[in-house]
């Protein structure tokens, strides 16, 4: 049974020509670690824009949980398939701000240190601005903030972007850390630039090209096809997207 | 002593034109043509809405009275709306807003018995109200398509976690009203000290006793406040609104033009 399941989405964009999306069908299972990959321009934020429903397709339908999308209150549906926006975007006001604006949405009580500790990050950093913040811990709190949500499925945009390759991998196995965790009630779709994090954490991999969803399954078999038509199309430096 | 210009002395002050034109001649600031054009206009639309409430004055109905109060309200959201451009409908809701901030003001004075119901105190006061909600619904429209643009993203992780529209747009909201408020504001708390105020300096040049005059301008300071205030909030209301579609989506504004 999936938690989340779309069929035929099709999105094109008011001002562009063309589709952004077109037909795209998936299924993401409970307790998954799915993870999206695609040249840039091809749709794949666009994709969770969709699953969080900050926008809606032309076409197609999304379920959540077997129940379609529209059949849900808006704000529940976003908050169980909670989204991190791409470039990790910081609140106003401090770290503890941050971690706090889901609960202050939702008028729940949290312990913000605790997650805080969840992404490694000290308590003292909670009454810092949150501008401050580098971008490996921007990165964190986006996190934490996204946590402490308590969604059911984690739709991460880009999460260890802009980042040097050490945080990466650092920010990288805290998502895989906390996933594993969690794995009973969470599940993870997961959007990526870079082909070695895709091999290392994926359960499954799927791959966008052009707006459609072309190759779908765990790294092990579809990897090469993946790297050789990133390859070919000239998309691959070094094993990184560009 | 009493203002008195015959027509004549008006005339002779085109000089002043004159030394403005000379000196932008000299040193080319390229000004000719916008001088000449503003002092023409100042002239007919002056003289034209002279003559218009001249007339109205005499004829002394309610419904030309009225009338004149919308035409200043129809112009003066064409005015504030051109700082809304790309937001749906925003004709209207300006002139929503600075209708509700003038009619609220003007009822309360009319039914105060602050001033009475007569062309001669309705069309200058109401003027005033509407050029000062003017005012503010352009820069609260303004600010907000300039703040949406730096703080969209902000907007919608709110939305992500399952704020409320309402309560997304709360941070770029507020700052918006403000700014629409602050001119409004910074003149009371100057008023007299930096400059003294058209409707006062009128009084005292058509010769009215300065503490009557001074009087005038205290009520329209205080009339002006709250309607700028009411115009500001109702349209921070409605853009809160407006900009969210009916699936509480944000929608994609284009950026202000100057």
């Amino acid at each position: 049974m999936s938690i989340i399941r779309c069929e035929n989405l099709g999105f094109r964009h008011d001002r562009a020509p063309g589709d952004i999306l077109g037909d795209i069908s998936f299924e993401v299972c409970p307790s998954e670690l799915v993870m999206i990959v695609g040249a840039s321009g091809t749709g794949k934020s666009t994709l969770l824009r969709l699953l969080n429903r900050l926008q809606d397709p032309d076409r197609g339908q999304r379920w959540f949980q077997n129940k379609r999308y529209e059949e849900w209150p808006i704000p529940q549906l976003r908050k169980r398939i909670g989204l991190a926006l791409q470039g990790a975007v910081m609140l106003e006001g401090t770290v503890l701000d941050n971690i706090l604006a889901g609960p202050r949405i939702w008028h729940e009580m949290i312990d913000p240190a605790e997650y805080l500790g969840l992404v490694h990050l000290p308590t003292d950093y909670l009454m810092r601005p949150a501008r401050d913040l580098s971008g490996g811990e921007r990165h964190r709190v986006a996190l934490a903030r996204l946590l402490a949500n308590h969604p059911d499925v984690l739709l991460l945009d880009e999460p260890t972007a802009a980042l040097d390759p050490g945080s990466r991998m650092e920010i990288g196995d805290l998502i895989r850390d906390l996933f594993q965790k969690w794995q009973d009630r969470l599940t993870v779709v997961w959007v990526s630039h870079f082909l070695d994090e895709v091999e290392r954490y994926a359960d499954r991999v799927l791959y966008l090209e052009g707006g459609s969803m072309v190759l779908d399954g765990p790294w092990s078999e579809i990897g090469k096809e993946i790297t050789r038509r990133l390859f070919d199309k000239g998309y691959i430096e070094g094993g990184v997207l560009s | 002593m009493h203002a008195d210009l015959a027509p004549g002395k008006l005339v002779l002050l085109l000089v002043l034109i004159g030394i403005s034109l000379i000196i932008s001649r000299i040193r080319r600031y390229g000004l000719e043509r916008d001088l000449l054009e503003g002092t023409v206009r100042t002239f007919v639309q002056l003289f034209a809405v002279g003559f218009v409430l001249d007339a109205i004055f005499r004829a002394n109905h309610w419904y030309w009275t009225v009338l004149m109060l919308l035409v200043m309200v129809v112009v003066a959201t064409q005015n504030a709306s051109r700082r809304g451009r790309g937001i749906p409908g925003i004709f209207w809701w300006a002139g929503v807003s600075i209708a509700c901030g003038t009619l609220l003001t003007m009822m309360l004075l009319l039914g105060l018995q602050i001033i009475q119901f007569s062309p001669r105190y309705v069309i200058p006061v109401g003027g005033m109200i509407i050029g000062n909600s003017m005012i503010a619904s352009g820069l609260v429209l303004n600010r907000f398509l300039e703040d949406l643009a730096l703080k969209r993203e902000r907007v919608e992780t709110y939305l992500s976690l399952g704020a409320s529209p309402e309560f997304a747009i709360k941070n770029v909201l507020s700052p918006s009203v403000r700014g629409g408020m602050i001119p409004t504001v910074d003149s009371m708390k100057t008023v007299g000290l930096v400059s003294l105020p058209g409707m006062m300096t009128g009084a005292i040049l058509a010769g009215d006793n300065p503490l009557g005059a001074v009087e005038l301008q205290i009520m329209v300071m205080l009339v002006l406040a709250t309607a700028v205030m009411i115009t500001s909030t109702v349209l921070g209301y409605i853009l809160s609104r407006v900009a969210f579609t009916p699936s509480q989506q944000l929608i994609t504004l284009q950026q202000p033009t100057r």
